[in-house]
């Protein structure tokens, strides 16, 4: 080796001039040169030899000693396969947890996106006095005039198409955007041509593929490419790069409809995007943004004036929901990955504590204090590589389960993967979690090394008894989290979501947003009545949210001779068929329901006791359309159930519900109520509904029950987590207290034979034990709450129904830590109290 | 475990090498004359041991060394004492004086 060599050198160079520096002296005695170079030559001694000698106090950093101390260590475990295998599980388990999460760490908030310059593009985020809307084409060709820090904006959102492509439809999920796309990512087709300026303004006959659509559907296909498409012509014509990977999942990209482009300022539904241009801070384009909207509060103070713009990163402002519990599950992961090295960290100690013996013979045969460390570490570190091997290979399984469970419509989800970022980390992790389980047992051996305790063998009882408080201060706050997050769980998935969802039949019909309203209004119709004459149906209707599927529009209530007040709830406004309350199987407490074609609404009991202090609303009128002038009332004929909306919804909100006709929203869904098990009737509808119209967008046909299900699939997927690391958490730290106070016997068994000799009682003996697994477990119980205090609070934001100082969560978990520890105690303290003084004090 | 462990004559070098670099920084030839000159030559040194000691307390971080010029012009290893080397001279010289101490008991009353 080059350092080897250089080394040599420089050693070879030192031995030199001492030689050198003897003959001069010898010349300067009176010798001659040559008697000198004798002489001088004699006296240093064998030079070959002193070379080797020197050569060899510093052969350590090299590459083959750190072979050789691998080799070794594998050997010095080969020996104890037991303890081997237990650490590298535990190891092993903690990476693969972590590397597993981290790969979805990384899907949502680390990977960059994939688009050029991905840092550049913003979300340009729209809010009506705090509550968040979709941008308005209109509006932001204003923000994209007015606002010179952005070199680009646009606006898009994305629908589900069919493509009837031959005999077999396919489903294709259609970008459509407004204002300059190809500006903000940055992107313009490799193959074809771009949408002309003319196109752009709306022309629904032209599209282009992202390069994932022409790599899985137009192999060898020429463009343009006709395709039929929801029963009109487009020709393909062009795709887009790879490097053009945002939004993801999308097919086709097409302009906004010409419609929707010059659409009232008061209509808001298109996600709106920005490129900031290269040196501009993110600060000043928020400065320049609300100087545009303040100019626009006074050029269209009726839709305009309580309007906020922001900018936020974009990938950051994509997944900000996520961020609370991905970030806590895998906080909770990094915890296990602690807790183990910290069990590693307890048995290597042990051993080290064996090994003083060995420790002290490689000392006294010439082995450096920091040769010794090094083995230790190395040992470790060999450990933990052997348990990153071993999670990479449970990662290989939990990122496919967790590709499985975290919900796909969330964005980036597609990107979780195990690639060699996902190894990148497991390595490191594991590197660390060598380092880390070497940290007490090299201490250890350090110190007895200091203490020349050649003959004595120190305990590491001391230090071991830290690990394990450490370990259980670790687990509490693992415990309360989980503990919290199933309370909150539970009382969700208890309250009831307003419905009754058994025999009954969803189907989610999304037509393109550029439907005319017209058509809107006939396709519904007809596919009502197709779906209500389906054998087995008993009732059908619309509605254009499910319960539990969020998303409904907050609207202000004006009142006769009462305007909204500010600072009074909004109302949720839902459209439906007056059917649908029966096929959901939401009662009707009073009055009766609305006529499909009158301006009439039901309302919720919430609503009543908002707008009308309690009182019977039916009669009264109210103006539910946000806008004034002139207004529009309708009268409220009935009281219906409360139809729950979101997962986390702990009060419930004032609701109204008006008749479809009066509203344009093209995303239908169909309730059906059964007169049999709903979900064998799925493909049947499914294939009803094809042999109608097989361009028809059908999203979902699912019975009400798993629709309802869905909502909780985030959530039990995070508790699922949770509780399964507090688990784990809590048996590792178990084991340890065990393991503990189990060598504690082994260890005393000669004092505890002695004192049962001289008359201790064995009660006496075991309470001792326990006693003592209880300070442990109370030291890391103390920090460990405390600890938990500020771990609830962080979960405020996933805790519904639960306060994060919720007393019943703190109280179990102490119990479960003390019933615990008298479990880990029990077997060691019956041990001791068993102990024969006779054959304790004749061994040894 | 400290040196002096290993075999009392080398520890013992390592106690003299130390203490007459905590002076002043020499390179090994000079350590050696140096040791020999205020020992009235009653201690030689051997080469053969000093630079093996000299290299090993360098690993341990007692002593570094650095190439400089003699006055002949020639590139010599100059030493220099470390931190860790003043402490650790300092504990080798308790346990020198313990030693002697000890010895001495045993002289006297044994």
């Amino acid at each position: 080796m080059f350092w080897n060599k250089k080394r040599s050198a420089e050693i070879e160079e030192e031995l030199a001039a001492h030689i050198e520096a003897l003959e001069a002296r010898f010349i300067e005695e009176g010798m001659t040169p040559a008697e000198a170079r004798r002489q001088a030559r004699i006296q240093f001694g064998p030079v070959a030899r002193i070379r080797e000698e020197v050569r060899e106090t510093h052969t350590v950093p090299a590459l083959e000693t750190m072979l050789r101390e691998v080799r070794w260590s594998l050997r010095a475990l080969r020996r104890r396969p037991g303890f081997a295998a237990a650490a590298v599980l535990a190891i092993g388990l903690g990476i693969g947890a972590t590397a597993s999460l981290y790969s979805v760490v990384d899907a949502f908030f680390l990977k960059a996106l994939p688009l050029p310059a991905p840092e550049q593009v913003v979300a340009v985020n729209t809010s009506r006095n705090g509550r968040g809307q979709g941008g308005n084409p209109a509006r932001l060709q204003d923000v994209g005039k007015g606002v010179p820090g952005l070199s680009a904006v646009a606006g898009y959102y994305s629908e589900g198409l069919v493509w009837e492509r031959g005999d077999s439809p396919v489903q294709v999920r259609v970008l459509r955007y407004f204002g300059d796309w190809f500006g903000v990512i940055s992107a313009s087709p490799v193959e074809g041509r771009a949408f002309t300026v003319e196109e752009a303004k709306g022309a629904d006959t032209v599209a282009i593929a992202t390069a994932a659509f022409r790599r899985q559907y137009l192999g060898g296909v020429s463009l343009p490419h006709m395709a039929r498409i929801n029963g009109k012509s487009y020709q393909i014509i062009g795709v887009l790069p790879d490097s053009a990977g945002y939004p993801e999942l999308i097919d086709l990209i097409m302009p906004g409809p010409a419609s929707l482009q010059t659409d009232y300022r008061v209509a808001a539904y298109s996600r709106d995007i920005g490129r900031v241009r290269p040196g501009v801070a993110l600060s000043q384009v928020q400065a320049q943004l609300e100087a545009v909207m303040a100019q626009l509060k006074g050029s269209y103070p009726a839709t305009d004036s309580d309007l906020r713009m922001s900018v936020r990163p974009l990938l950051e402002d994509e997944t900000r929901q996520v961020r609370g519990p991905v970030y806590a599950v895998f906080g909770a992961g990094l915890l296990i990955l602690l807790i183990a090295c910290v069990s590693v960290s307890s048995l290597l100690l042990s051993r080290a504590a064996e090994r003083t013996q060995e420790a002290s013979i490689r000392l006294s045969l010439g082995a450096s204090r920091g040769a010794l460390l090094r083995l230790y570490v190395v040992e470790a570190v060999v450990l933990a590589s052997a348990g990153g091997l071993l999670g990479l290979g449970l990662a290989w399984y939990g990122v496919d389960w967790l590709k499985a469970v975290v919900p796909a419509d969330l964005p980036m989800q597609s990107r979780i993967a195990l690639d060699w970022r996902v190894v990148r980390f497991a390595a490191l992790a594991s590197l660390v979690a060598g380092l880390l389980c070497s940290l007490s047992p090299a201490w250890f051996a350090w110190r007895s090394a200091r203490l020349q305790a050649s003959t004595r063998v120190t305990s590491p009882r001391r230090a071991r008894r830290w690990l394990t408080a450490v370990e259980v201060a670790i687990t509490v706050p693992l415990l309360v989290a989980a503990v919290l997050l199933l309370r909150s769980f539970a009382a969700s998935a208890s309250t009831p979501a307003g419905v009754n969802a058994e025999h009954a039949l969803t189907v989610t019909v999304d037509l393109p947003w550029d439907t005319p309203a017209a058509r809107l209004r006939d396709t519904q119709a007809r596919l009502l009545e197709h779906l209500t004459q389906q054998p087995g149906v008993r009732v059908a209707g619309v509605i254009d949210r499910l319960p539990l599927e969020g998303g409904t529009q907050a609207r202000p209530v004006a009142r006769r001779g009462r305007p909204a007040e500010p600072n009074e709830p909004r109302a949720s406004l839902g459209a439906a068929t007056p059917t649908v309350f029966e096929a959901l199987g939401v009662p009707l407490l009073a009055g009766r329901l609305f006529h499909p074609d009158r301006r009439e609404v039901v309302v919720n009991q919430r609503f009543a006791d908002v707008y009308f202090d309690g009182g019977n609303p039916i009669g009264e009128a109210v103006n539910i359309e946000g806008k004034g002038d002139p207004p529009v009332w309708y009268q409220i004929v009935g009281v219906v159930g409360h139809l729950r909306e979101t997962y986390g919804e702990t009060l419930a909100r004032p609701q109204v519900f008006v008749s479809t006709r009066f509203t344009y929203w093209p995303l239908l869904r169909f309730v059906l109520r059964t007169t049999e098990n709903p979900s064998a009737m799925a493909d049947g509808v499914r294939a009803s509904l094809v042999r109608l119209d097989p361009a028809l967008p059908v999203r979902r046909i699912a019975t009400l029950e798993d629709a309802l299900g869905r909502s909780l699939d985030e959530p039990r997927t995070v508790v699922s987590l949770m509780s399964g690391f507090a688990f784990a958490a809590l048996v590792l730290s178990l084991i340890g207290l065990f393991g503990l106070l189990a060598a504690d016997v082994a260890q005393r068994r000669r004092e505890i034979g002695i004192r049962l000799a001289l008359g201790a009682s064995p009660g006496e003996v075991s309470r001792g034990l326990l006693r003592d697994g209880m300070r442990v477990a109370s030291a890391g119980l103390a920090v460990g709450l405390v600890a938990a205090v500020f771990a609830a609070r962080g979960l405020e934001s996933l805790l519904f129904g639960v306060k994060p100082s919720d007393a019943v969560s703190f109280l179990a978990v102490l119990v479960v830590i003390l019933v615990g520890t008298v479990g880990a105690a029990w077997v060691p303290a019956r041990r001791a109290s068993r102990v024969d003084p006779a054959s304790a004090l004749r061994s040894e | 475990m400290p040196k002096s462990q290993r075999d009392v004559l080398q520890g013992t070098l390592d106690l003299l090498v130390l203490k007459v670099l905590s002076r002043e920084d020499l390179h090994g030839y000079a350590i050696a004359n140096r040791i020999q000159a205020i020992s009235d030559s009653a201690l030689r040194v051997e080469e053969g041991s000093l630079y093996p000691a000299l290299h090993r307390m360098e690993e341990d971080g007692w002593v570094k060394a650095d190439w400089q010029k003699n006055d002949a012009g020639r590139r010599v290893r100059v030493y220099s004492i470390t931190k860790a080397g003043l402490k650790q001279l300092a504990e080798e010289e308790r346990r020198w004086a313990d030693l002697t101490a000890a010895v001495g008991r045993v002289l006297r009353y044994a």
